[in-house]
């Protein structure tokens, strides 16, 4: 439920309440106060005819009255009364206008000439209930007009008012910590929104620096460890250079010179992840993908014929990509040496390039580890335990940046690697 | 021949001048912007190996000023940063080579050798050694006057070897150095061995003496 329904809705249960509770209080309050207004005028009335007759007249005037205004009936009480008033209701039928005439009753003992009579006093109920009616009616259509209109400008308001808010939502939704720059949130008249914008800016702008320092430390750190690792191999270098070496150290120079190679490899495929990372690699140009695996197969001429590798390769000369040129040599040589490395003696390598994707299938073992994991880094083949464990997860690096998707299935004893360029000839930052 | 080192890791400047000054070439090292420009204004070289990061400036600011004294010196980068950037930076700048660290010091070696060669003899690019005549840009490989014929493959290996003659060099120098970075990332340099087989085969076919020593398995060396 969004916010704005939410104070809304809150809003209409208590508008709806109040509305339905105040109606009848409302009516009830108004009927009091004429019934009120209604006694006392009949009081005034009764007290002002006791005066009137007392002073003047009889009992023939008092029939002549009675017959004058029918709200009025005077009659004699028998023995001695006790002086008593009473107030009811009472409805008549009457012809001409209503058909139920609702009356006040002022029913007292009053004493004329020093005689008790029974004295009636009436008066219609009519107009004033008329009147209460309209007063409510009225106080009801003011209130809830009323209440619209507060529903209304509440709406609008609060639909000006969190507009700030969501324009932030959904900056934070699009915000790409790697892609943007920063996040730029306007300024608002709204103070809430603006501590809200100024906490998140500080927030990416916290995670930015965290994010930077860290991408930057891997590749400072493989940066670093270049100059070591140059020393490194070529003392090992100079080593080899004595004339007196004999076997043993021989050996032991060579299993030295495997473990600088193994580092320095290690150190490069980092260094690579995190330009990839890093989306170095910019500049895109149509790539003919043919022409790089064949120069790439013969780079590795010597690595699959030790094997004794068949390749058999089936490639469409017309297939383009729009791609960084060094990520693609480093791709397609990535998932040659891989099938390369992974494969059995005389085992064989289909590779297949159609005009939107590049199928690489090769006989070897089956994974060790679940195929889903296939991309990480440092997954390696116990096998091969030279290997960095890097070469597919810069593999999956590269697809990323380009734009293309990758997927392995391990099927009929053949390890099968499947490109597809889906979004052919599109720049992957743009 | 005289080579500049321009490098601020004193380590690695000492590897490089002890396995160059073995090739005979008088080495001076530098490890400083400053002083490196104090040496290039008042002598000349005939290679200059140039560190990207000194201490006290860019590398690429001694490589343009090298360009606007019109020195003719011959330059081989070496950095830390293995970017195609900085690279073609470099070589944009004037710099005729470009070598990532870690390197072998074979490597350098014949990088400064076809260095120094474009540089003072133009384009007669023939070297004698032995009983064996290379002429470099036609690939050709004479025995006396019989012709060798190699591969590619086989014709990079020997000069590599006569770059380095008399030192021995890795196999996984001549890995790299044949194949790049692919063949290393396989760990195993069995086709170096089968590589070094047929060029020691076919120059005995050509009447050639057998000058090429395997030390241990470990490396080869060319021996004069």
């Amino acid at each position: 439920m969004r916010l704005l329904q939410r104070t809304i809705r809150s809003y209409l249960i208590y508008s709806a309440l109040v509305i339905l509770v105040a109606i009848p209080v409302f009516y009830f309050i108004i009927s009091r106060l004429f019934l009120q207004d209604v006694d006392e005028a009949l009081l005034h009335r009764r007290k002002e005819l006791v005066a009137r007759l007392n002073a003047t007249g009889n009992d023939s005037t008092w029939d002549y009255l009675q017959s004058l205004d029918g709200n009025i009936q005077i009659s004699p009480l028998a023995g001695p009364v006790r002086e008593e008033q009473r107030f009811h209701f009472m409805h008549r039928h009457n012809r001409r206008e209503h058909g139920n005439e609702p009356f006040r009753v002022l029913s007292s003992v009053v004493h004329l000439h020093g005689r008790p009579y029974r004295m009636i006093i009436r008066q219609s109920l009519i107009d004033s209930e008329d009147l209460s009616q309209g007063i409510v009616l009225t106080q009801t259509i003011l209130l809830v007009i009323l209440l619209t209109g507060l529903l209304l400008i509440n709406r609008s308001q609060s639909r000006k008012i969190w507009l700030p808010f969501y324009i932030t939502v959904q900056k934070l939704r699009e915000f790409e910590l790697d892609k943007h720059a920063g996040i730029n949130l306007a300024h608002t008249h709204i103070r809430e929104f603006n501590d809200l914008n100024q906490a998140i800016s500080q927030l990416v702008k916290r995670n930015q620096q965290v994010y930077l320092s860290q991408k930057e430390f891997t590749e400072n750190a493989a940066h670093e460890m270049q100059t070591p690792l140059a020393i490194f191999r070529t003392k090992l270098d100079l080593l080899l250079q004595h004339s007196n070496l004999d076997e043993q150290q021989a050996e032991q120079i060579q299993s030295l010179t495997d473990t600088v190679d193994r580092l320095t490899r290690l150190n490069r495929c980092l260094l690579l992840l995190s330009k990839i990372e890093n989306r170095q690699f910019m500049d895109n140009q149509p790539i003919h993908l043919a022409a790089v695996l064949e120069k790439t197969v013969n780079l590795l001429e010597e690595q699959y014929a030790a094997k004794n590798i068949r390749l058999i390769m089936q490639l469409d000369k017309t297939a383009e990509v729009m791609a960084n040129a060094e990520l693609m040599d480093i791709l397609i040589s990535n998932l040659l040496s891989n099938a390369i490395r992974h494969n059995i003696e005389s085992g064989e390598i289909t590779i297949r390039l159609e005009e939107k994707r590049l199928m690489i299938s090769n006989t070897g073992p089956a994974l060790v580890f679940e195929p889903a994991g296939i991309f990480d880094r440092f997954r390696k083949n116990p096998a091969s335990p030279g290997s960095t464990g890097l070469g597919l997860a810069i593999v999956k690096e590269i697809c990323e940046a380009s734009g293309f998707t990758i997927q392995y299935a391990f099927k009929g004893n053949r390890h099968n690697l499947e490109l597809s360029f889906g979004e052919v000839l599109r720049s992957p930052e743009s | 021949m005289k080579i500049l080192i321009i490098e601020d890791e004193q380590e690695l400047a000492r590897s490089m001048v002890s396995y160059l000054q073995s090739e005979h070439y008088l080495c001076v090292t530098v490890g400083t912007y400053r002083s490196a420009l104090e040496k290039i204004d008042y002598y000349d070289y005939d290679c200059i190996i140039l560190d990207i990061t000194l201490p006290d400036g860019s590398g690429l600011d001694i490589l343009r000023d090298l360009r606007i004294n019109r020195k003719a010196d011959g330059v081989i980068i070496i950095s830390a940063k293995n970017s195609t950037d900085d690279k073609i930076i470099g070589l944009q700048l004037g710099a005729d080579d470009y070598l990532t660290k870690p390197f072998h010091l074979a490597e350098l070696s014949a990088r400064v050798a076809a260095v120094i060669r474009r540089k003072n003899f133009g384009g007669s690019d023939e070297v004698q050694l032995n009983d064996l005549h290379i002429h470099i840009p036609a690939m050709r490989v004479r025995v006396k006057d019989e012709p060798v014929d190699l591969t590619r493959r086989e014709f990079e290996l020997l000069l590599f070897l006569v770059a380095n003659k008399n030192r021995v060099v890795s196999k996984s120098a001549i890995a790299s150095h044949l194949s790049g970075d692919e063949a290393e990332s396989f760990g195993h340099f069995d086709f170096v061995y089968a590589h070094i087989k047929n060029l020691k085969k076919k120059l005995a076919e050509a009447g050639s003496v057998d000058f090429i020593r395997s030390i241990y398995g470990v490396g080869y060396k060319l021996e004069t």
